[in-house]
């Protein structure tokens, strides 16, 4: 069965049984006027069934279920105020006079007897369930694993009366408890009337929604729930109920849940009365947390330091109720006023300095935050008068992130003892969260600046790289290759192809000593430098003379660089060749490596007269199928995870079996060579590489 | 592996710097501080022992280099002592030889300042 055609039949039943009650009741369907005894228990039956049904229905109605509190409580004060109309419809007319027989065989109900009296009769009962269901969804909320049980008894003691009336032809529990009247229950009547009382008051206790509702809502629930239950007292003192007339079993019914509801709201109207004075006390426990808790997230999105002074000057003025608030910030170690909510920055500046500087002193000895009741007459801050501002009492906080002072927070309230003890820890908590927040927005601060400084280094980079040759020239006969790959962004290596004419063309390949942007710039002035001599000299020595004097005067005296130049001209295939205390060049001929290494010393490091002594030239004249290499210390002591060097034999090697390849393919075997030997390790040298070869 | 200590020793007036590990950009600095503490004290007559030096870059080069003149300028010296093959292929190539004296012995540097 689906969960529809369920509920159309819990709802449809009671519908069909209450009409042939009203059959039976109209005289439509013929019944046994001999025993009228037997016939009002039929009927009570089906009236019961009916009840029962629709209890079950209306409780699995999603309706109920999926409510508010508050809309709960209107609308069992609206339940209750229309069920008060419908009992006193339902008594008006007929029924002058009641039959309360103490005869087991004789029922003191009547039959239904017009349109009125049914029409009251089917309102009080739907109210009535829906009133029970209400007060059920109450008791369920914030339920605990008796709560199912204790309601399950209350309400099987609920259908035991409702049973013995049916037994018994009376209501029980309107005899028993109703002063006057004249009713004697049974034993076992008195053990079912006893155990539903015992139910009710254990059910009683559950008004735990009470702690959802603020003051304000507390009182209104207070005083609207005092009226009606005044409503529902009178009725249910006042007199029997009148559908009890009708029918015993819905009587009893009627009657027991209004004595459970009225013993229920006693209970809740109690409740919310003990809870009164300490309303306001948790409204603002909870706008504490509630401030704390907003803060707290707004840590995650606030990134500028603005703006989080803003918040956290607004949201401290909420958190302690203060009227207005400041916060100071470190700058180096001084504290500088950042920020004010509800007074101007130039008045906070006011306050007498030797009152400021006694607060801070203050604030920094304390644990938690620092609270003066009476700034107008404690000793040392009494010169606050001298100040404009209203100022009653004052809380500071330091705030702190890992024993790093970054601040102070402060909050004013105009009256005296205006901040509770307790508010202390409060601010405090609250000047932590500031702590966390402002590391966050200075954390991403730093974050950006570093990207932005990664981004420049990366222009650096490119920039450098522009510098070195951008595509090799063609010149019959010659291959060239290179590569260059620096340790940081930017290095100190370098290698250039400078073209003089169609008979010359000039390799050099240099290290500029040192690391990162100092080194690359005096590469840059180097490179300029040479591209600018090239043309006016035939000898590398005597260029290279010059570079010295160029370098002894314009760089630091702890900056030098090697290099070797080599001067070819094609048509002769001469190579003249200088070493400025640079690793040798390679001759690759004949499966033999020959390490080219003449006497130079390094650029910029000795006097011209010294540099010149020391400096050779050599002059080779090169055969079909030469090759050569150029390269920087950093390839041969590129080192691998376990710290060993790459090596001029590893080189040596690599270079016989790759003779015959052509250059591009050469430079890209020895890169790659480098590279799966040392693996991740981070270069700590630039690595540069030229080859040349002799291909006609 | 990139540790890199400087330690000192005074015999009369010549002053022994011991270097230690691995001689780069980074740890330069170390040893700039440590000659500019003699020049400072006037002690320049100074011998290196690179026993255990493992690896000098150029940076590290460069800081004899930027103190040379003007210890000599003051009548002092830096000499060289007990390099490492590695380290002395390293000095060699850049033609340090040249303007510095090396000496396989410490003693033998020390003895050169002594008038004999």
């Amino acid at each position: 069965m689906t969960e529809r055609s369920r509920n159309a039949i819990g709802l449809l039943m009671p519908i069909v049984l209450f009409c042939v009650v009203l059959g039976i009741d109209f005289g439509l369907i013929p019944t046994n006027e001999a025993v009228p005894s037997v016939q009002s228990r039929i009927r009570e039956i089906l009236l019961g069934i009916g009840l029962i049904m629709f209890i079950w229905i209306t409780s699995r109605l999603t309706w109920f279920r999926e409510r508010t509190l508050i809309s709960r409580l209107r609308f069992l004060a609206v339940f209750l105020i229309l069920l008060w109309i419908g009992l006193k419809v339902a008594g008006t007319g007929r029924y002058s006079r009641v039959l309360f027989r103490d005869d087991v065989h004789a029922f003191d109900t009547l039959p239904f007897s017009g349109p009125m009296n049914v029409f009251a009769f089917v309102i009080v009962v739907i109210l009535s369930v829906w009133i029970f269901i209400t007060l059920k969804e109450l008791i369920f909320i914030q339920q605990s694993k008796k709560t199912e049980r204790n309601f399950r008894y209350l309400q099987f003691f609920m259908y035991l009366i409702m049973f013995s009336s049916l037994m018994r032809g009376a209501i029980p529990l309107q005899g028993t408890i109703q002063f006057g009247r004249f009713y004697r229950a049974s034993t076992v009547e008195f053990v079912v009337i006893g155990f539903f009382i015992l139910f009710t008051l254990i059910n009683g206790f559950r008004c735990k929604w009470i702690h959802y509702l603020n003051k304000q809502q507390k009182v209104l629930v207070f005083f609207f729930g005092a009226l009606t239950f005044s409503f529902v007292l009178i009725r249910f003192i006042g007199g029997p109920i009148e559908v009890g007339r009708t029918s015993v079993v819905v009587g009893s019914f009627v009657y027991s849940v209004l004595s459970f509801c009225v013993v229920y709201m006693a209970m809740s109207l109690i409740g919310i009365l003990f809870h009164l004075p300490s309303a306001g006390l948790m409204d603002r426990r909870i706008n504490e947390l509630r401030s704390l808790q907003t803060l707290s997230s707004t840590i995650g999105s606030v990134l500028n330091e603005k703006e989080l002074i803003s918040k956290a000057t607004e949201l401290s003025k909420k958190v302690v109720n203060a009227d207005y608030t400041w916060i100071e910030l470190s700058n180096g170690d001084r504290l500088k006023l950042a920020g004010t909510h509800g007074v101007r920055k130039e008045d906070v500046e006011k306050i007498p300095r030797a009152i400021q500087e006694y607060i801070r002193q203050s604030v920094n000895i304390h644990d938690g935050a620092l609270l003066v009741n009476d700034l107008l007459k404690d000793r040392q801050t009494r010169g606050i008068k001298a100040w404009k501002q209203r100022v009653g009492s004052l809380l500071a906080a330091m705030i702190c992130f890992k024993d790093r002072n970054l601040g102070i927070l402060y909050a004013v309230r105009t009256d005296k003892f205006g901040f509770p003890e307790e508010s202390r820890g409060l601010f405090q908590a609250f000047a932590d969260q500031v702590a966390v927040a402002l590391e966050n927005v200075n954390l991403v601060q730093v974050t950006i600046e570093q990207q932005v400084y990664h981004e420049e280094l990366r222009l650096a980079h490119d920039a450098q790289m522009r510098l070195l040759p951008q595509q090799m020239p063609k010149i019959l006969g010659l291959e060239i290759d290179a590569f260059c790959m620096t340790a940081n962004e930017i290095g100190g290596d370098f290698y250039d192809i400078i073209e003089v004419d169609e008979n010359r063309v000039d390799v050099v390949v240099g290290d500029v000593s040192g690391k990162g942007a100092s080194a690359a710039f005096y590469m840059a002035e180097l490179k300029g430098v040479l591209q600018a001599l090239a043309p006016h000299f035939e000898s590398p020595k005597k260029m290279l003379v010059e570079v010295n004097t160029f370098l002894r005067n314009h760089f630091e005296s702890n900056t030098f660089a090697t290099m070797t130049y080599g001067m070819y001209l094609p048509s002769k295939r001469q190579m003249k060749l200088v070493r400025a205390g640079h690793p040798p060049a390679g001759l690759i001929r004949n499966n033999a490596v020959s390490w080219l290494e003449t006497e130079g010393l390094g650029l910029g490091m000795a006097k011209n007269e010294f540099f010149v002594r020391h400096l050779k030239e050599k002059s080779l004249t090169l055969r079909k199928g030469d090759m050569m290499l150029f390269y920087t210390d950093g390839l041969i002591e590129a080192r691998n995870s376990e710290g060993a060097e790459y090596g001029e034999s590893a080189l040596e090697e690599i270079l016989i079996q790759l003779q015959e390849m052509e250059t591009q393919a050469l430079v890209a075997d020895i890169r790659r060579c480098l590279e799966s030997f040392t693996e991740n390790v981070p270069r700590h040298d630039d690595v540069t590489c030229v080859a040349i070869r002799i291909s006609k | 592996m990139n540790d890199f200590i400087v330690k000192r020793k005074d015999m009369d007036d010549v002053s022994i710097v011991y270097l230690k590990g691995y001689l780069d950009a980074h740890t330069a600095p170390d040893f700039e501080t440590a000659l500019q503490q003699l020049v400072d004290e006037d002690r320049v007559r100074i011998v290196v022992n690179l026993a255990d030096l493992t690896y000098i870059s150029s940076a590290g080069l460069g800081v004899f280099m930027g103190f040379i003149e003007d210890i000599r300028g003051k009548g002092g010296d830096i000499k060289l002592a007990e390099p490492t093959e590695k380290v002395f292929r390293v000095f060699d190539l850049l033609g340090f030889p040249v303007l510095y004296e090396v000496f396989q012995l410490e003693s033998e540097a020390i003895a050169k300042y002594r008038p004999s």
